[in-house]
C-alpha cells in the first residue's frame, strides 16, 4: 500500500468512524438492524495505518483533519474540492499516476485523480 | 465545508450484478470492480478496503438471506446502488447463520453528508425488509429486478 492509498484508507477509516460515535445515526442505523459494535477494532485499524504512514503526510493528515474535519481533499479537473481554487497545470501529476500535495491556496492534503 | 449533495437514493444510478464467490471479501471485490467499470469509483482496492472495514464496524448482514453492504468513501466519486445476487450463497457471517443471496450494496461519496448515506441506506435496508420482495429480486431478470428495485425505492 503505498502512501497515497494509506491516507484515502484513513480517511475512509475517519468517516466510519465519525458515523459511529453520531449517536444519532448509529441509532438509526441500529433500529435499521446494523449492530455498530466495533468501533475499538477500526480504532486499532487506524492507529495502524496512521503508524505505517510516513511522518510528513501522517502529520500533515491529522492537521488537516483537526483544522478542516477532513484530512484529505480531492481534485478534480484541477480544482482543490476544499477551497475551490484551481490549481496549476504544473502542479499536476503526470497523467495516470495518483499523488499526494499540498494545496497552494489553502494548505489542504490534496489527492489528485 | 462540503456544498456538494448526492442524489437522492432513488435517483441514483443501480447495475444488478450476479455474484460468483462464495466468501463475502471475494463477493466485495467484485461488487468494487463492477462499480469501477460503471465508472462510479476510482480506486476499487481503497473501495474494498473501506467495505471490509465496514463490515468490522458491524455485520451488515441483516439476517434472512440479505445484506446491505455500505461505505461513505473517498473512493466513490458518484453515488451508487449495486444489487447482487448469489444462488449458491455468500458466507457473510450473519447473525443467523444463514448464506447470503441478495445484496444491496450503497456505495455513497465522500462529499456527501453522514445523515444523508444514513438515510440511503436505511431506506434500501426497508425496501428490501420483506421475504417475497427479496425472492421476486432474485427471480427476475436483470432489467426486471433493476426496475422492480426502483420502483421499491420510489
Amino acid at each position: 500500500m503505498n502512501a497515497a492509498e494509506r491516507v484515502l484508507a484513513l480517511c475512509d477509516l475517519d468517516l466510519l468512524l465519525e458515523l459511529a460515535r453520531e449517536s444519532e445515526l448509529s441509532g438509526k442505523l441500529g433500529r435499521a438492524g446494523f449492530a455498530l459494535a466495533g468501533v475499538s477494532a477500526l480504532e486499532r485499524e487506524r492507529a495502524r495505518v496512521l503508524h505505517g504512514l510516513d511522518r510528513r503526510w501522517a502529520n500533515t493528515y491529522e492537521r488537516c483533519l483537526g483544522r478542516y474535519g477532513r484530512g484529505v481533499t480531492l481534485v478534480r479537473e484541477r480544482v482543490c474540492q476544499g477551497c475551490f481554487v484551481t490549481l496549476p497545470t504544473c502542479a499536476a501529476p503526470p497523467f495516470g499516476e495518483a499523488e499526494l500535495h499540498l494545496c497552494e491556496s489553502c494548505g489542504r492534503l490534496l489527492y489528485w485523480r | 465545508m462540503s456544498i456538494a449533495e448526492t442524489d437522492p437514493v432513488t435517483t441514483a444510478p443501480l447495475d444488478v450484478v450476479e455474484l460468483r464467490h462464495k466468501r463475502r471479501d471475494s463477493a466485495l471485490t467484485q461488487l468494487a470492480a463492477a462499480a469501477e467499470r460503471i465508472g462510479a469509483v476510482h480506486e476499487p482496492g481503497v473501495l474494498v478496503a473501506a467495505l471490509q472495514h465496514s463490515e468490522q464496524l458491524g455485520c451488515s448482514a441483516l439476517g434472512r438471506g440479505f445484506a446491505v453492504p455500505h461505505v461513505r468513501s473517498v473512493a466513490v466519486h458518484r453515488p451508487l446502488l449495486l444489487l447482487g445476487r448469489s444462488t449458491r450463497g455468500i458466507e457473510w457471517g450473519a447473525a443467523d447463520g444463514q448464506p447470503v443471496h441478495l445484496v444491496a450494496a450503497v456505495l455513497t461519496p465522500s462529499a456527501a453528508s453522514a445523515r444523508t448515506h444514513v438515510d440511503r441506506v436505511t431506506a434500501v435496508a426497508h425496501a428490501i425488509r420483506l421475504q417475497r420482495t427479496r425472492l421476486r429480486l432474485l427471480e427476475a431478470g436483470a432489467t426486471a429486478a433493476s426496475a422492480l428495485f426502483r420502483e421499491l425505492m420510489a
